[in-house]
């Protein structure tokens, strides 16, 4: 074998991965040729480097959002197939089905204006989903939250009409921001208007206008609260990102995929002055 | 001609067929068992910041995948396989909205200024720098200690390419190291 033979053997022949007559011809050359075993040796440097590179272990709360998500999912899929069974069971028993229902009206309408422990586990177990999701593909996010909570696309009219107001994430953003997309959305915590938008210098945030404080919406992270332009904020990291939420009049805003505490401010300076008095 | 399975061990197997069913201990004994080894390969091949995001993503695209794995290959040889298309569409998708090929930042923190910490801060550095596909390749041989028939089977190339891949990789980190004032 030449050197150049060797050469493009040289990694199979350190990692014993060439058939016996090869590895011995290999070998042959290599006794002879400083150069190859120069390059020989770098290998085995390299392979010392590596097995020194120190152990990882992944934190805890891979496994604790991993679990949030798996639980979203079969909550997800219980609903489902709970679907899918009601036309079998209609069938069968329309009549006492029909009268559950209508006795059972009042307690639906109480637990839609009350959540139950279940729909505010599963609410936040989705809205981790989401927030995970929003980091890595935002329009995927976006989509998911959108089917889930039955997003509607509307315009500025068709906002007002159904929220009941005139949202002010609707009154227009700095000039750094492009609307892509507005939808109402009937969380289980309220319905409420969102707005998201591309920034010009590059990323994506969501800006949800809703009745509620959020308290359940970020689970159990950790929050601060600042003040920022002026206003009260709780400001919850979001893998190197910020969420922001502030009182804002009646209502509240909450804004996901922020870069820093200036854009925190700027954003929370501008909603405050379009606000209606 | 039939595949031959390739045989699970017991106990793996017994987890498995408990992911099936989707248990919930199942599937946590089953993050026990490999998340160390599947985060440390994300760490290694998309960097710091991300690693844990991937990491999760890789275990629930297990979980929603288990019944399509067959017994084909080794279990490890089809989560490895998960693991690197997952790094790879992470990194792709990076590259797409223009941010940098991996965090320039070491992965070893620097509690102690000697010559082994140093040592690993240059391999890291210079692993960032090379391409993905020879960084698997390394990672996998010199890291996670696979032959060249697993590391084929895990990227779906031919045994030959491996070798190949592996003498370029090799190659390139020695530049890169080299560049970066390695006297090695």
């Amino acid at each position: 074998m030449n050197c150049s033979e060797v050469r493009d053997l040289l990694s199979a022949y350190y990692d014993g991965e060439l058939d016996d007559d090869e590895q011995a011809q290999a070998g042959e050359h290599l006794e002879g040729c400083s150069e190859c075993r120069a390059k020989l040796g770098g290998y085995e440097k390299l392979s010392a480097m590596a097995h020194a590179l120190p152990a990882l272990t992944p934190p805890d709360r891979v496994w604790s959002h991993l679990e949030r998500q798996l639980d979203a999912e079969a909550a997800e899929q219980t609903a489902v197939a709970q679907q899918e069974k009601i036309p079998h069971i209609s069938r069968t028993f329309g009549l006492a089905i029909a009268l559950l229902v209508t006795a059972g009206i009042a307690w639906i309408a109480y637990q839609a204006t009350f959540p139950t422990h279940a729909d505010d586990a599963e609410f936040v177990a989705q809205f981790d989903r989401y927030l995970d999701e929003f980091r890595r593909d935002p329009r995927a996010a976006q989509q998911m939250l959108v089917t889930r909570y039955r997003g509607q696309a509307v315009n500025a009219e068709e906002a007002s009409r159904q929220l009941g107001y005139r949202p002010t994430v609707m009154r227009g953003l700095p000039e750094e921001y492009t609307v892509e997309s507005t939808v109402v959305m009937k969380m289980p915590c309220c319905t409420c208007v969102q707005c998201v938008c591309k920034r010009k210098s590059g990323g994506t945030i969501a800006i949800f206008e809703h009745d509620d404080p959020e308290p359940k919406w970020f689970g159990d992270r950790p929050r601060i609260t600042a003040n920022c332009g002026g206003t009260d904020c709780q400001l919850v990291e979001l893998n190197n990102e910020i969420a922001a939420s502030w009182k804002h009049g009646r209502r509240h805003i909450t804004v996901i995929g922020l870069q820093d505490l200036n854009e925190v401010s700027t954003l929370v300076g501008w909603f405050e002055k379009k606000r209606p008095s | 001609m039939p595949i031959s399975k390739v045989a699970v061990p017991a106990d793996v197997a017994e987890i498995l067929a408990g992911c099936r069913k989707g248990e919930r201990a199942a599937q946590h004994r089953l993050y026990e068992l490999f998340g160390q080894q599947v985060f440390r390969l994300t760490v290694r091949m998309i960097g710091t910041q991300d690693a844990p995001d991937v990491t999760q993503q890789v275990f629930l695209q297990l979980f929603r995948k288990i019944h399509q794995f067959a017994g084909n290959s080794k279990f490890e040889t089809w989560l490895y396989r998960l693991t690197v298309n997952e790094a790879l569409q992470y990194l792709r998708k990076r590259r797409r909205q223009n941010f940098l090929p991996l965090p320039p930042e070491p992965m070893t923190q620097r509690d102690q200024s000697n010559e082994r910490n140093e040592q690993q801060e240059l391999l890291e550095l210079a692993l960032a720098r090379l391409e993905s596909e020879l960084r698997t390749v390394f990672l996998l041989r010199e890291v996670e200690g696979h032959s060249y028939r697993e590391i084929a089977s895990t990227l779906e190339i031919p045994e030959g390419t491996v070798g190949s891949r592996l003498n370029r990789a090799r190659s390139d980190l020695q530049q890169h190291l080299r560049d970066l004032g390695w006297e090695g």
